[in-house]
């Protein structure tokens, strides 16, 4: 349960990593809270269902805190902690822990609505609950590299050095990697569309 | 509809158009590519479109509540905590966080709302004013380097030698081979349906793409085993406007064209000005908030806002800015610290501070989603910046 924590929610990045370098390992929750957002929307996107995305999460901040003592304070935290979170995701879709992957039109197990229904608020626009439910299931249909990709930049906002890095590829292949991505994004959406346009 | 820029060779490649949407070019490369969106209609459209894709997968409301966040933290701290726990040895399913309120209180008013879907800065401005500023620039690049402009340079980083290069092609050719045997695109069939023009060339060439990538070694797979990158490894950035390099000097046109840009370029930023869209009415968080109204300040920067409020401000706006709680005010807080360290640049300015400042705007500027008011006022800053640079000392001085 939650304990009384001292506020450092003034205190950078590098402080806070000085911080629990020293031994102050309870600065860490700060660290936690600035970035389990972006971290819990990065492994949801990559391994597509909650239960997935949690152990995930939980992994990479086991991994981040035992690496930390090597950590260079000056470096960011936030982007570096992201391509752990990219790379753990990607293994573990790739090994034998992967789950289904959430449906867009079922409801969920935890009886939460069905992910094509989440993705607006139906009373506001309608016109924009179907668009972004379609690209929804034109990012599902997209190769798991392309799925990766696009989540490293649309979630995660790293550069294309640090997808590169958590990818462990050279900078012109993101470059192309993402373009094709984001092709066939466009290109699937316009099939989805005409195909429910029939 | 297919983006159908690539076959075209007075346009720029789609990897040249998203690295330069996302901020990835050199300065030499990103005046290049702007000179040309600015006055292709088709390109910024593949931009636009695929910026607003993003914006809509970035809608998607977070699904899960704050009890979730919380619960995980207390549950990640306790892991970090357990002696001789590890990510092998600790069980994660038993300890997973349970699964708590799916929506965010404020999910529902950004639902549907379509002022939050991205819009780039150039949306709204006017024809006219696009359309002068786009002949000035491009005027101004024709002229400078006429020889680089038949075809937009690809980014260094995609550059290869010409053995790599025709090993490439035949990789590719032989790809290309075996795809036709196996009679099958890279897309799925309806794909065929919904793509008439130049269909069979793009898809051959992207399920070369596709093949070439199945006979590379999978990259992340093999970064597998160790999922921490090296914590002293260099840091990369997020968004850092130039992760492939601003090593590049600036484009610097010489006195004359830049002389002739200047007449230009002023009577298209008045209608930049005036075509700009209303202010976002969205609220500022609460850390930007108390840097506001602690130095009086409006929620978005205006010409109206004195100097040395603005740098009494600009450590509190960094502070937030660095510290993380910047949020949805992050392209604010940028338009702020440009508009700071431009107050304190002396006269005459380095080009190094000048492009600096420029980085803020351009940030600005894609990081605006949907506030195309601001995204408006970061890009006729940047303009306006550009435009001030001083001569360099190749240029001759102006009659």
């Amino acid at each position: 349960m939650a304990q009384a924590r001292p506020d450092r929610s003034t205190l950078s990045d590098g402080e806070l990593v000085r911080l629990i370098q020293d031994g102050e390992s309870d600065a860490f929750a700060e660290l936690v809270r600035r970035t389990q957002r972006g971290g819990y929307r990065l492994a949801r996107r990559i391994t597509r269902n909650h239960d997935d995305a949690d152990d995930v999460l939980q992994e990479s901040y086991v991994k981040a805190y035992r690496a930390l003592d090597r950590f260079a304070p000056d470096r960011p935290f936030g982007p570096w902690f992201l391509t752990i979170v990219a790379r753990t995701a990607l293994t573990w879709i790739r090994n034998a822990k992967r789950r289904a992957a959430e449906p867009l039109d079922e409801p969920g197990k935890d009886g939460s609505g069905p992910l094509a229904e989440r993705v607006a608020d139906p009373a506001h626009d309608p016109a924009a609950v179907e668009r972004r439910a379609r690209v929804e299931r034109a990012y599902a249909r997209l190769s798991e590299d392309h799925r990766a990709i696009l989540a490293l930049r649309v979630e995660g906002d790293l550069s294309y050095a640090a997808i590169a890095e958590a990818l462990s590829i050279p900078v012109g292949t993101v470059m192309s990697r993402l373009a094709r991505a984001r092709e066939s994004l466009v290109e699937i959406l316009g099939e989805l569309r005409e195909a429910e346009s029939r | 509809m297919k983006p159908n820029v690539k076959p075209d060779a007075h346009h720029p490649t789609p990897e040249e158009l998203f690295a330069y949407r996302d901020g990835e070019l050199s300065a030499d490369q990103r005046t290049l590519i702007e000179a040309h969106v600015l006055a292709c209609a088709k390109c910024r459209e593949l931009i636009n479109r695929v910026s607003g894709l993003e914006s809509d997968l970035r809608m998607l409301p977070d699904p899960v509540g704050e009890e979730y966040y919380e619960r995980m933290t207390e549950s990640v701290l306790a892991r970090v905590a357990a002696p001789g726990g590890s990510a092998e040895t600790a069980p994660l399913a038993a300890e997973r966080t349970p699964h708590v309120d799916r929506r965010r209180p404020d999910a529902a008013a950004a639902g549907g709302d379509e002022r939050r879907r991205l819009r780039l800065p150039w949306i709204g401005i006017a024809g006219t004013g696009a359309a002068a500023v786009a002949v000035a620039l491009v005027a101004v690049v024709l002229l400078h380097r006429p020889e680089e402009w038949v075809r937009a340079p690809r980014p260094v980083a995609v550059k290869e030698s010409g053995k790599k290069a025709k090993s490439r092609a035949a990789e590719r050719e032989a790809a290309l081979a075996k795809n036709r045997a196996r009679g099958r695109a890279q897309v799925p069939a309806a794909a065929g349906a919904a793509d008439e023009s130049g269909a069979p060339a793009r898809k051959d060439q992207r399920a070369a793409t596709k093949e070439k990538k199945v006979a590379e070694a999978k990259p992340s797979e093999a970064g597998a085993s160790n999922e921490t990158p090296s914590p002293s490894a260099q840091a990369p950035s997020p968004g850092a406007a130039d992760a492939m390099g601003d090593r590049a000097a600036p484009v610097e046109g010489n006195a004359k064209m830049r002389a002739a840009t200047r007449e230009a370029v002023p009577q298209a930023l008045g209608s930049i000005q005036t075509a700009e869209p209303p202010s976002s009415d969205r609220a500022p968080g609460e850390a930007y908030a108390r840097v506001l109204r602690d130095h009086g300040l409006p929620v978005v920067w205006d010409d109206g806002v004195p100097p040395d409020a603005l740098l009494r401000a600009e450590p509190d706006l960094r502070l937030v800015y660095q510290t993380h709680r910047a949020g949805a005010d992050s392209a604010r807080i940028r338009l702020y610290l440009a508009e700071a360290e431009r107050a304190r640049l002396s006269t005459p300015a380095d080009p190094a501070s000048i492009e600096h400042i420029a980085n803020h705007y351009r940030r600005a500027i894609s990081l605006a989603r949907g506030d195309a008011a601001l995204a408006a006022v970061a890009r006729r800053r940047l303009a306006d910046l550009l435009l001030s640079r001083p001569p360099t000392s190749q240029e001759p001085s102006t009659p």
